[in-house]
């Protein structure tokens, strides 16, 4: 790849560079910052000394934050509400895939039309609230559950893809005696693997992102998500955290760490997504496009 | 042999209908079976706040049932139009969305071409992934940022208008930069996810036209300009015009996290409003009758375009 290079194409070059560099600093920054600030001396940290390195290097800020009882229950309930979720998104997602996928089925226009009016017409928030009240799910684990159990788009997604598989297989078991639950289980799933890892990946993080209906439904403390916590300490400056600054740090200055605990946090609640996220990536971009391309 | 015929199924005739209801009941038993909890999620979840919507034209009656108030019919949806609310949220969720969509909208596709301009793999990958990682970052964690960034007390961006000699700015109390925030906020969101869609179109591009091109001695620039830009167009008429079909569904739950009453004035959409009248303050009937005012105009938008769509592009929902 010896191309001949001019001016204006060095010029290109040059103009491409700047824009990659500056998406990578204006995606990183943030990230880079709060880690900084959160392993500063919180003293330093809000005297204009942190802008990118660490001023002085202080873990107490996270001693704090992992003391707290609060974050752990929040922790521990959005990990069941992903784990929970995310099973009987995807179980949901593929009894409802499967039959629609077949080439025959009684009803099945119906059942398809009935399912795609709902993307169109709503009958809003409130008769959504009150609906969930009514059937007892306020104050309940379920409401961050049943509510969201299933998504339209994602079981077209896998009908499309449990229709590009061969029917040879499939007809060979049930020339065997295999019924359709059996077929399912044993032929369409495992030949479906990739396919379903996105489709739990999908659903797992937009359990994970939620907060809107746990805000709605759920107004007992102990069972708020990890991002409701994180709204009520990061954004409403609810001194939730507070409570297990020890003596020493509040004759120090409870104002700056404070602060800082509100670094450590976000550093605390990014980290399994950090730590996940080079080796999902790809299943990510693969499904993106194959949502892109059904939406 | 007889499967071939069954994947192009012609119209059948009265003669040859296949198996009546009760057999094809029968065969399909396992599979409804299966479908049974998917079409419950969806009648109860969905048909059955449909039919609560009812509310909306209904007085809301203490006490008794949810829907034995007196009929109202459209005396809420008036009180709605004349009220101080109406102009102002129409105005914030237009402005909010048409704000997203003039600066978000070019910028994934700026990304994802000058991401294929790049000629190293690996440091495309790299751009790449790193461009990603915000779409996996929650609403309210970027709020947080943000919040934490731009507090007049302790925020990295006062300091440093304070370092320059500016004053403090009270950023997510003044009304003049919500809309920037909220934009800017949703822009870092997604700019690299959203450019995906534009770089697979831009791989389908036959690479014979490039090297005529080079042959011809084009520029990189003018390859871009006349080449990629055209190859992508299509993708982007649709995107563009599937977005605006969903110009009323402003991000919300982004909203409720930033605004507060100092900057209701300009942050305070259909939605957002809806949520506070009818969850915060429980003014059921009022609240739902201004729900159904959003999802009517929406659907409507939705379909028009969606013609427009299919005018211009032959692509369409449905």
């Amino acid at each position: 790849m010896v191309a001949s290079r001019r001016g204006s194409d060095l010029a290109f070059d040059g103009v491409i560079l700047l824009i990659c560099l500056v998406a990578v600093a204006v995606a990183l920054y943030p990230f880079l910052y709060v880690l900084s600030v959160s392993i500063s001396d919180a003293e330093e940290a809000f005297k204009g000394k942190v802008w990118i390195v660490p001023a002085g290097l202080s873990v107490k800020a996270y001693e704090i934050v992992l003391d707290n009882p609060g974050m752990w229950r929040s922790y521990y309930n959005t990990f069941w509400y992903v784990v929970v979720g995310t099973a009987v998104n995807i179980t949901l997602t593929i009894l409802a895939a499967y039959p629609l996928s077949r080439r025959e089925l009684l009803g099945k226009n119906f059942l398809i039309t009935m399912m795609v009016l709902t993307v169109y017409v709503s009958g809003g928030l409130i008769p959504f609230y009150r609906l969930v009240k009514e059937i007892g799910l306020f104050n309940s684990r379920w409401a961050l559950v049943l509510p969201t159990a299933v998504s339209f788009l994602y079981i077209i997604i896998l009908r499309t893809f449990f229709r590009s598989l061969p029917d040879e297989l499939e007809d060979a078991a049930i020339v065997d005696g295999a019924g359709p639950a059996t077929v399912l289980v044993r032929i369409a799933l495992p030949l479906s693997k990739a396919a379903l890892a996105t489709l739990v990946l999908f659903y797992a993080v937009g359990h994970w992102q939620a907060f809107f209906n746990a805000i709605l439904f759920i107004t007992k403390q102990d069972l708020h998500p990890l991002q409701v916590y994180l709204r009520r300490v990061v954004i409403m400056n609810d001194p939730a955290l507070i409570d297990s600054v020890d003596e020493w740090v509040r004759h120090v200055n409870t104002s700056a760490i404070y602060e800082q605990l509100k670094y450590a946090l976000i550093i605390v609640s990014i980290l399994p997504i950090i730590c996940l996220y080079p080796f999902l990536q790809k299943y990510f971009v693969k499904g993106a496009m194959i949502g892109a391309l059904k939406a | 042999m007889l499967r071939t015929a069954e994947q192009s199924p012609a119209k059948p005739t009265f003669a040859e209908r296949g198996p009546s209801l009760a057999k094809r009941f029968r065969r399909d038993r396992v599979y409804l079976l299966m479908l049974v909890p998917v079409v419950a999620f969806f009648v109860i979840f969905h048909y059955v706040p449909m039919y609560g919507a009812l509310i909306a034209f209904k007085e809301v009656a203490p006490g008794k049932g949810y829907l034995a108030g007196k009929w109202i019919w459209f005396a809420n949806f008036e009180l709605f139009f004349r009220s101080i609310f109406f102009w102002r949220l129409l105005r914030n969720t237009f402005v909010l969305s048409f704000y997203s969509i003039l600066f978000g909208f070019p910028i994934p596709i700026l990304f994802a071409l000058a991401l294929n301009g790049i000629r190293r793999p690996y440091y495309k990958r790299f751009v790449q992934s790193v461009s990603y990682l915000p779409h996996f970052i929650s609403t309210v964690i970027v709020v947080g940022m943000m919040v934490n960034f731009l507090s007049p007390v302790n925020g990295v961006v006062n300091r440093f208008i304070e370092a320059f000699g500016g004053s403090p700015i009270h950023f997510f109390n003044s009304a003049r930069w919500f809309r920037p925030l909220f934009v800017g906020s949703e822009i870092w969101q997604s700019f690299g996810w959203g450019s995906i869609i534009y770089l697979a179109a831009l791989t389908g591009i036959n690479p014979e036209l490039y090297e005529s091109a080079t042959v011809d001695g084009a520029s990189r620039l003018q390859r871009m300009w006349h080449i990629d830009l055209p190859g992508i167009l299509p993708t982007i008429m649709i995107l563009l015009i599937l977005r605006m079909g969903s110009i009323l569904a402003v991000g919300f739950e982004r909203i409720i996290l930033m605004y507060n009453p100092a900057t209701y004035e300009v942050a305070d959409v259909i939605q957002t409003y809806v949520y506070r009248r009818g969850v915060l303050q429980a003014d059921v009937s009022f609240a739902t009758a201004v729900g159904l005012f959003n999802s009517t105009i929406n659907l409507v938008f939705l379909v028009v375009f969606n013609r427009v769509s299919r005018r211009i592009t032959e692509i369409s929902l449905w």
